[in-house]
Formats: structure tokens, C-alpha cells, sequence
């Protein structure tokens, strides 16, 4: 790995890890889903700094071209980040529907409530009517 | 509202001692100065029925939204109620009533300056507190936060992780309102970021009693070490947020804040 590539990928690690601590400083990702993001970063800031890694993977895996295990670990992280989504977006769609539900099932209670409401007002509404 | 102080209990399956405790706040003579909330986060066990037997007032999460977000459900409850102080405490049994007429006083109490604590934190490490023996490994997180707060916030708290707190009205006002209260984790984090925008913490002994049933949040391994590393985090966001001025100032006058006198 020549030098200039070595740099490029420390520089991006260090970049999308910037970002990404950015983002959970302004809230705009929390910091467990934020933990999820920051390991990889430093999986590319390690590879950037020590390439021997990738030789050594391939070794252990028997890989003719090293890149392979790279590229291998990176689709099986982005998968396993991806499975991590879908299941917040699952449950999250879940809650809303509750959420959904439960606000329709007190929006029913408070017109019930309304009109009881207002029928023991109109008694004392007819005698005021009455008396004048 | 009855009295103008609240008692916010959290609770998640905790059948087989809530009603222990409550009778124990009944002995202390609790409910004739402070009014009780339970936050019920979607328990699946008999807490709600034990909670309509005991005639005892709740809030009734519709799914389990977790420890913080039951105790900013109980901040928004107080908001709306008109308290001026809330004393949040576990409701298994872990935090002694006996507690509560101290933390209470305190927070009414004037210091020499004629300052009030605006947060009381009723601490396992003090002098006079009464504690059952901590396990190692979360003594061992509880210096370590201790010695990152002293760190972010140059303050020196001896029990970070205590559950058991008092908060008077501008504090729980503040933390009831939308981003300013971390409803995940709120532990070490939450001290440090009301630490720098100048709230006044104080800490007193408290008695603490081992839990006798039900499951603690942290439990195993991997989750609480994976929580240390979010609280961490979480701890260092809420340091640079207070160094970017991105924090949301409080809208009522901190640091033993006159707001009694006010009303």
C-alpha cells in the first residue's frame, strides 16, 4: 500500500468519525445508534495506519487477494448496521401504531367526557333561563 | 395538588415490592406532606393492579419507553401539577423513606450565602449514609464516573449513580422541556451538564437497602459495560455541547433561586 493511500484512508476515517461525533453532540443521532457508526471509523483508522492487518487477515483466512477480507468485513459491518436499522425501524413503526391507537381510544374518552360535560350543565342552564 | 412536594417512582415489574415500599411511605407519614406518582412503564407483571388496589396514583406508559423516560413523564407530571420540589426514588425498596423528609428539608434549606440547593442527591458514600456492600466491578465505575465529573464539571460527587434525588421546580421544569433531559441514560451526564450551566448540587448521607426482588438495569456484562461506554460518551457530548454553547439556557434564575419567594 503506497503511502498516499494510507493517508487518504486515515484522513476519511478521521473525517466520518468527525462527522459522526458531530452529529451526536447536535442530537441529530443518539449516542448508542452513534457507537454503532464510531467503531467502524476506527476500524478504518487502524487499517489506514497498520495495512499489515489486511495481510495478516488474509493469511488466517487463506485469501489469495488481502483486499478481499477488507472488503468482505466491510459488507458483512454495513450488513449487520443495516439489520440494526431495520429492527429500530420495525419497532418504531410498532409504537406508532400504539401511539396511534391509544390517542384515538382517549380522543373518544374526552368526547364521551365533553358531553357528559355538558349535559349536567344544561339543567342549571334551563333553570337560569326559568328564573329570568 | 395537594402538597408542593412530589414523590416520582418510576416502575417496571416491581410486583413484589412496590407495595412494601408504598406501605412503608405510609408508616414514614409521607403522603401527609407529599403527593405520589408512579410511573408504570408498560409493566407486564400485577404492578398496575396493585397500584388501583392501593389507590395510589399513575401514569401508565403504553410500552416500555425506559428509566429515563419514566422520569421525565414524572418532570412533565410535576410541570403541569404546580409542584415546587419532586424527590424521585426506585421503587423497589432500594431507597429508604426515611430519606425523603431529609432531602426535602435540604432542599428548602438556605446556606450560608442564602443560597437553596437546586439538585440534593442522596449519596451511598458518606459519612453517615447506610449502605449494603456495592459489588467491585460497579465501585468501580462509580470512581470512574466520579473522577470524570470532577474532571468536566470541577465538581466533587461522591455517588454519581444514585437514583435517589431531589430536584426543586427550575431544575425539573428544566429537564421536563424537549431535548434537555437525556431520557436514555440520564445518569453521570445529566449531573455534569446541570453542573456547568451553575445549578447548585449538593449531597447528603442517605440509607440504601440491597434489592430483594425483581431485576436491576444493569445486569451480566457486556450491558453494562457497553452502558459505561455510552455514559462516557454521553458525557463528553454534554461537555462539548456546554463549550459550543449548545446547551438550552434555563429560563428560571438558578443557584438557590428565589422562586418560593416569587410565587
Amino acid at each position: 500500500m503506497t503511502l498516499a493511500l494510507q493517508l487518504i484512508i486515515i484522513a476519511l476515517g478521521i473525517f466520518l468519525l468527525i462527522v459522526i461525533m458531530n452529529a451526536a453532540v447536535h442530537r441529530k443521532i443518539s449516542e448508542s445508534h452513534a457507537l454503532l457508526w464510531i467503531v467502524p471509523c476506527f476500524l478504518i483508522i487502524i487499517g489506514g495506519i497498520f495495512p499489515q492487518v489486511t495481510y495478516f487477515l488474509s493469511d488466517i483466512f487463506h485469501t489469495e487477494y488481502p483486499p478481499a477480507v477488507v472488503f468482505a468485513l466491510a459488507i458483512i459491518i454495513s450488513y449487520l448496521i443495516l439489520f440494526q436499522c431495520f429492527k429500530s425501524l420495525s419497532v418504531l413503526a410498532m409504537k406508532n401504531k400504539e401511539l396511534a391507537s391509544q390517542t384515538a381510544l382517549l380522543a373518544e374518552r374526552v368526547r364521551v367526557l365533553e358531553k357528559t360535560v355538558q349535559k349536567l350543565q344544561e339543567p342549571s342552564g334551563h333553570e337560569e333561563n326559568k328564573t329570568t | 395538588m395537594k402538597h408542593d412536594l412530589l414523590i416520582i417512582m418510576p416502575a417496571y415489574n416491581e410486583e413484589a415490592s412496590i407495595g412494601k415500599f408504598l406501605d412503608s411511605l405510609k408508616e414514614f407519614g409521607i403522603m401527609e406532606y407529599a403527593d405520589i406518582i408512579v410511573i408504570n412503564d408498560a409493566s407486564a407483571d400485577h404492578t398496575t393492579e396493585i397500584l388501583k388496589l392501593l389507590n395510589i396514583n399513575f401514569v401508565n406508559h403504553p410500552y416500555n419507553l425506559g428509566y429515563g423516560a419514566a422520569l421525565q413523564t414524572g418532570y412533565k407530571y410535576a410541570v403541569t401539577g404546580g409542584y415546587r420540589y419532586i424527590i424521585q426514588m426506585d421503587s423497589d425498596g432500594q431507597h429508604d423513606a426515611c430519606n425523603i423528609p431529609k432531602i426535602y428539608d435540604c432542599l428548602r434549606q438556605k446556606d450560608a450565602a442564602g443560597k437553596r440547593p437546586d439538585l440534593v442527591i442522596g449519596s451511598r458514600f458518606l459519612k453517615e449514609s447506610q449502605s449494603f456492600p456495592i459489588p467491585f466491578a460497579k465501585k468501580v465505575a462509580i470512581r470512574f464516573f466520579r473522577r470524570v465529573i470532577k474532571i468536566a464539571s470541577h465538581q466533587d460527587i461522591t455517588d454519581p449513580t444514585s437514583g435517589l434525588q431531589g430536584l426543586n421546580r427550575p431544575v425539573f421544569e428544566y429537564y421536563a422541556h424537549f431535548g434537555n433531559f437525556d431520557n436514555n441514560y440520564p445518569d453521570a451526564n445529566m449531573l455534569v451538564q446541570m453542573s456547568l450551566l451553575g445549578y447548585q448540587i449538593k449531597e447528603i448521607p442517605a440509607v440504601m437497602h440491597k434489592r430483594t426482588a425483581g431485576k436491576s438495569m444493569h445486569f451480566g456484562i457486556i450491558e453494562p459495560l457497553l452502558y459505561m461506554c455510552i455514559m462516557l460518551f454521553s458525557t463528553y457530548n454534554v461537555f462539548v455541547r456546554s463549550k459550543w454553547k449548545l446547551l438550552q439556557q434555563p429560563i428560571n434564575d438558578k443557584g438557590g433561586n428565589n422562586f418560593d419567594e416569587k410565587k
